[in-house]
């Protein structure tokens, strides 16, 4: 036992024990440092994605001190190590060109805040729920339940579109009617079923416009506005109430048809039901 | 069969024994609340005739099982407590009602609108009233209060008109009414085409002789020909009814001092174009 001590208090005596002891201590209080740091920015009154990214920065900033400091109290010669970091520098830099790239853009899209946590965007005909928007990706969870990996810099490039940006949306539905209908009682059958689904909004009221004369029906653009959480069930209801209002008033939603004309003063085309053809063998 | 509080009155507690049920009916509403081992039981369904004025109570009621019962809910406690207590409430956001017809008020008159809102009721349970459930009687559409769809606010829009007169107004059970002095204090006239009231900071006060139900009297001002107004809730029941006993709190500690934009113009066609 006392041969370990004297040991240890050999080892203790040489200076560069002393050295990593101290080293290993700045290291600890970085930790702790950056913890406390992360702490006190939780209580803070910033947005989560500004709090998120100025405790990303904040933390890299208090361990790369600490850590350069215990490299020197290590015994480390700082002017060597930072001689080579150029040269490492300039080659990682050539390789990281695309990191850099998605860390910029993530600066960019974090400043510019199209979107934030808990939105549903749309990029590149990917649709989700923004979950994570870090330095170098955004992720998001597809209404599948999918996660998608997005890099910043493509969303910087991309057609972005935020649906859940506003609280009201518009839902349009394309309906055609049959020619031979009175127009003026489909109108008014559209908005009696707008204003039996409470979802729809009263304002702005419901917008039912003419879109052309068809080739098989007369078509319309009926649109209604609605509160973003209530979109997909008005989506639902809106295309089930108008059906049954049109069938119960014998409005005809009409299939693709042709119609064939032999001129102004003929009689219907004549059709003549002919037997079987004999099998020729 | 036990009544309300008065022969008019819906509302108010009663006890209902275990196995057995309490009906009401409010308008257009049915509601069954049963009392089981454990659980409270809600069904509910509206029979859609929005001008419904019927009001019936029946309580204790036997049950059964009834086809048309609608949706039902259940509630898990604790207790024996037979007690349940139904309670009006008004809105929980603000409400916008439109006239008839739109009209003008000229600088510097006062006139006082009768505007009607769409009830909510509370279900409170037991001896230390338990929240249940918080629904509305008629389901009110949404509606957006703003100058265009970016800015604006969500609130619900009233079935009923805002009315000139006192005899016009909309006395269904499933209405309460505010009555709304406004003082046009601009140099322009204000032309009404719809009116936003914030009825969560608002009380019920019900009518001891007709059992219709009322909120605090509303002043708005309209000052420099802007749609923001200074809101002053007048304290108390309504100058009309001085014998209105209250029976529901705000849902919204009020606040003083508080600004609405209380007059809006409708959106065209066009501004949901641009």
């Amino acid at each position: 036992m006392s041969e370990m001590v004297a040991r240890l208090e050999g080892f203790w005596a040489m200076p560069m024990a002393q050295s990593l002891a101290s080293a290993a201590v700045v290291v600890v209080l970085g930790f702790v440092l950056a913890k406390l740091v992360n702490r006190r920015l939780r209580v803070g009154g910033l947005k989560s994605q500004t709090r998120l990214l100025v405790r990303r920065f904040l933390t890299t900033v208090i361990l790369a001190i600490t850590g350069v400091w215990a490299l020197s109290l290590a015994g480390v010669d700082m002017a060597v190590l930072l001689g080579t970091a150029g040269f490492v520098t300039v080659a990682v830099g050539f390789a990281a060109q695309t990191s850099v790239s998605n860390l910029i853009s993530g600066v960019f899209l974090m400043t510019e805040q199209p979107f934030k946590i808990g939105d549903a965007i749309e990029v590149d005909g990917t649709r989700g729920e923004v979950i994570v928007i870090d330095l170098m990706s955004v992720k998001l969870r597809t209404f599948d339940n999918l996660l998608v990996r997005i890099p910043n810099e493509m969303m910087l490039k991309a057609k972005l579109t935020n649906i859940t940006h506003f609280e009201i949306r518009r839902y349009d539905l394309s309906v055609g009617v049959a020619y031979k209908e009175d127009l003026a009682r489909v109108r008014e059958i559209m908005l009696e079923v707008a204003d039996n689904n409470p979802l729809c909004l009263q304002e702005p009221a419901p917008l039912i416009l003419f879109l052309g004369f068809g080739d098989s029906a007369v078509n319309y653009q009926f649109s209604v506005w609605v509160k973003r959480e209530s979109y997909l069930a008005l989506r639902n209801s809106i295309a089930e109430e108008l059906k049954s209002a049109f069938d119960a008033a014998g409005v005809e939603i009409p299939f693709p048809h042709r119609t064939i004309y032999t001129g102004s003063r003929t009689t219907p085309l004549p059709v003549r039901v002919l037997d079987r053809p004999e099998d020729p063998r | 069969m036990e009544k309300g509080n008065s022969d008019s009155e819906w509302w108010g507690p009663a006890l209902v024994p275990f196995g057995q049920c309490g009906r009401w009916q409010v308008g257009p509403l049915h509601l069954c609340i049963r009392r089981l081992d454990g659980e409270w039981r809600l069904s509910k369904r509206s029979t859609g005739e929005l001008h419904s004025t019927a009001v019936h109570r029946e309580v204790p009621s036997v049950y059964e099982p009834d086809q048309a019962e609608g949706a039902v809910s259940r509630f898990g406690v604790s207790g024996a407590s037979e007690r349940i207590e139904l309670v009006p409430a008004l809105a929980d956001r603000h409400v916008v009602s439109t006239p008839k017809l739109p009209f003008y008020i000229p600088a510097n008159e006062s006139v006082t609108i009768f505007v009607g809102h769409p009830l909510w009721l509370q279900l409170l349970a037991g001896d230390d009233r338990l929240l249940l459930s918080d629904f509305a009687i008629q389901q009110p559409h949404d509606t957006w209060f703003g100058p265009d769809t970016q800015t604006g606010k969500l609130c619900y829009a009233s079935r009923s008109f805002c009315q000139l007169s006192l005899g016009e107004v909309d006395d269904r059970p499933l209405r309460a009414t505010t009555a709304v002095l406004i003082k046009n204090r601009a140099s322009s006239e204000l032309y009404l085409e719809r009116i936003k009231l914030p009825v969560p900071y608002l009380s019920l006060f019900a009518d001891p002789a007709s059992g219709g139900l009322w909120t605090e009297d509303v002043v708005l001002e309209r000052l420099d020909d802007e749609d923001l107004a200074p809101l002053q809730v007048r304290s108390g029941p309504p100058a009309l009814l001085p014998r209105a006993r209250k029976t529901a709190e705000p849902r919204n500690a009020s606040q003083a001092n508080v600004m609405v934009r209380a007059f809006g113009s409708l959106f065209s066609s066009r501004a949901q174009f641009e």
